[in-house]
């Protein structure tokens, strides 16, 4: 029996492993004109970055991928100006290791570049990924981020160029971190969390109003404003409570900066929060 | 009954961790590709090709292409038509390529004059555009042509050792993993064996039934759950206990049917523990439930031949697997006989009483219990009373 139970545990053992091995591939796509582009970034599990390239390419796109993962692909249609790339993707094919695979083997890392030249309407899927998104000097007139497990930071530390209609994020467990939202240019701002902590910065150069609906069901929402821009937060929680710090004056359920009836700039904030902390600081 | 339950259930979760046999995961298109003008070509330059070919970042472009080798200039005014792939040199374009420009083992280097119609592939070597070149598709660089063959690899012989060392490998973890449920719930697994010898019909019949109402109960505890706002919040609680229950009790009733197996060749020796034998027990049994599976792995070189006997390894494992879900069901999890009534067992105190008969619902009444009713009320006696 017992020399039964060693033949087997070294029949276990002797399962083959393929060896490890990461390439990377670089692909870009030449820009020909101005004209605008819907451009949707789909990834599997991995890490994300996005940025603006001065080159004349439409994207620029750097992946580093183990075996676990397909090579990433791209799709362009000239005639509706829509272009798709995708990233870390399983792979079930016989060169696949998934649970047990070395590190290398599970790497993947996505660099993406996007024209500064064109407008876009930029919509990312990551199914669990974590994103590092610096949106600074792309001309984005819609925004649209959706994560199932993940954490993301999204920063504009520059003006859009362009004006945005929409800015959307949705993150399912991670959390979110929004740096210079008043540099998005937008005038309507959607921001959803299931589980972790929401952080947005209201900072940058504010050129006109902004609505902003925050909905979170597990975790705290941490809002920080300059002084010069006017913020009113209505807040719609359940097991939520709100912290203000700064010049801001509370009425009811809606608390008011003190200068929000002259401010030029006017930040409408509605907050819905089931479980967590809601902070508003503006100094 | 939650020990064992959890015990299983995490072995199990870590058996569902290894890879499977890949021989149905294949994600390259079998399709084969359109292939000319390689004639000339060297072997390892045709091997390299096909790699190519398989690669999904270059394709069949690299076979359905012109070939040519070493270092390559397609001057101003020229033009190729269809795709060109050029091996082991440099490929420069001033002119014009209706196709792809592949270059393998080499760079691409697109003039102010060149203009392709089709992609840009480079391995190993990258690319240079001049301001003005033109690419209508796509410019992509790789460090290296996949390395790993893509399509059918198990074949022949190498293909029934792999299966085979697939099969072991399973068999091996098994026994460890019935080592340690034996270890850890070993009387649960009793309990169920002896369900299993009681009646196996009705133990298949009701895992069969058990798998039916699986998910219907599953969502019927989310839906009551998600009446009131905290059980909201407890439903992927509620979800994970379930997996995990239902994960424990498949694999304790597995485990259980895989020892009724066993038992019937399992001889006992005179000085063998239980446990001995209830191992040795466990070990017969998987062995014999797995001679199909290493059958259909010793023949893994005939797809066809291999498939029946798969479906039907994959058969007789799902009998044994529901008739010991069953057989779990019926013992609680392997916490008692599976002939004791269902409802809540109370501990006996000293000088248990008889049991008595359920009372009439005419008894069940909140009037006095003094006189003449009383009297014909039948009530508790104990042993020694009696």
């Amino acid at each position: 029996m017992r020399r039964c139970l060693a033949l087997l545990l070294v029949a276990a053992a002797a399962t083959p492993l393929s060896a490890q091995h990461v390439r990377t591939l670089e692909s870009a796509r030449l820009l020909r004109d101005s004209t605008p582009v819907a451009v949707r970034l789909l990834l599997g599990t991995g890490t994300l970055s996005v940025g603006a390239t001065d080159a004349p390419y439409l994207y620029r796109s750097i992946s580093r991928f183990g075996d676990s993962y397909l090579a990433p692909t791209s799709a362009w249609n000239g005639t509706q100006r829509t272009l798709t790339l995708t990233a870390g993707q399983r792979n079930s094919g016989p060169s696949a290791r998934t649970a047990d695979a070395p590190d290398d083997e599970r790497t993947q890392d996505w660099r993406v570049q996007l024209t500064r030249r064109a407008p876009l309407e930029l919509t990312i899927d990551a199914t669990a990924a974590d994103a590092t998104l610096d949106l600074t000097g792309l001309p984005l007139r819609r925004f649209s981020l959706n994560t199932d497990a993940a954490a993301a930071t999204v920063r504009f530390d520059a003006p859009n160029p362009e004006s945005m209609s929409v800015f959307e994020a949705s993150v399912g467990a991670g959390g979110l971190k929004v740096i210079g939202l008043g540099n998005s240019g937008a005038s309507d701002a959607r921001i959803a969390g299931d589980i972790g902590d929401l952080a947005l910065d209201l900072g940058g150069r504010w050129l006109r109003d902004m609505q902003i609906v925050v909905t979170s069901v597990v975790g705290d929402i941490r809002i920080t404003a300059p002084p010069t821009i006017g913020i009113e937060l209505q807040s719609a929680g359940f097991f939520s409570r709100v912290d203000v710090e700064g010049t801001v004056s509370r009425d009811g359920k809606v608390w008011r900066s003190n200068s929000f009836r002259d401010a030029a700039v006017k930040v409408r904030i509605v907050v819905k929060s089931m479980l967590g902390k809601v902070e508003l600081i503006q100094r | 009954m939650r020990r064992p339950l959890l015990t299983t259930a995490v072995a199990l979760v870590s058996l569902l961790a290894v890879p499977h046999d890949s021989a149905a995961a294949q994600s390259a298109p079998n399709t084969p590709c359109a292939t000319r003008d390689i004639a000339s070509l060297s072997s390892a330059q045709v091997a390299l090709l096909k790699r190519a070919s398989l690669d999904a970042i270059v394709g069949c472009a690299a076979l359905d292409a012109t070939h040519r080798t070493n270092d390559q200039l397609i001057a101003a005014g020229d033009t190729i038509r269809g795709n060109l792939v050029v091996l082991d040199g440099t490929l420069r374009v001033a002119g014009t390529i209706l196709g792809s420009a592949i270059a393998l083992n080499g760079a691409v280097i697109v003039d102010s004059t060149g203009r392709i119609s089709g992609d840009v592939v480079s391995a190993e070597h990258g690319a240079a555009i001049a301001p003005a070149g033109r690419i209508d598709g796509e410019l992509r660089t790789l460090d290296a042509i996949e390395p790993i063959p893509v399509g059918p690899v198990l074949s022949g012989m190498s293909g029934t050792v792999t299966s085979l060392k697939h099969t072991a490998a399973w068999f091996g973890i098994l026994i460890l993993l019935a080592i340690g449920v034996l270890i850890n719930a070993g009387d649960a697994m009793q309990r169920v064996t002896t369900a299993l010898n009681a009646g196996f019909s009705r133990n298949v019949t009701v895992g069969v039934l058990a798998q039916i109402a699986l998910l219907p109960i599953l969502a019927t505890i989310c839906l009551m759950l998600t009446l009131t706002l905290l059980g909201i919040l407890l439903v992927p609680f509620a979800i994970v206990a379930y997996v995990i229950a239902v994960l424990g009790l498949i694999v304790l009733g597995g485990l259980g049917a895989v020892q009724m197996v066993g038992g019937v060749l399992a001889r006992r020796r005179a000085g063998s523990t239980e446990r001995a034998i209830r191992l040795q027990a466990l070990v017969t049994g998987m062995l014999l439930l797995s001679i199909p599976w290493l059958a259909a792995a010793a023949i893994a070189s005939s797809p066809m031949a291999a498939a029946w006997v798969r479906t039907l390894a994959l058969g007789i494992t799902w009998v044994a697997i529901t008739a010991g879900l069953g057989a779990a069901l019926r013992t609680r999890g392997g916490t008692r006989s599976h002939d004791e009534p269902w409802g809540i067992r109370r501990p006996a105190p000293s000088g248990t009483p008889l049991p008595v008969a359920t009372p009439k619902a005419d008894w069940l009444t909140p009037t006095p219990i003094t006189g003449v009713v009383a009297v014909k009320r039948p009530t508790a006696t104990t042993g020694s009373a009696r």
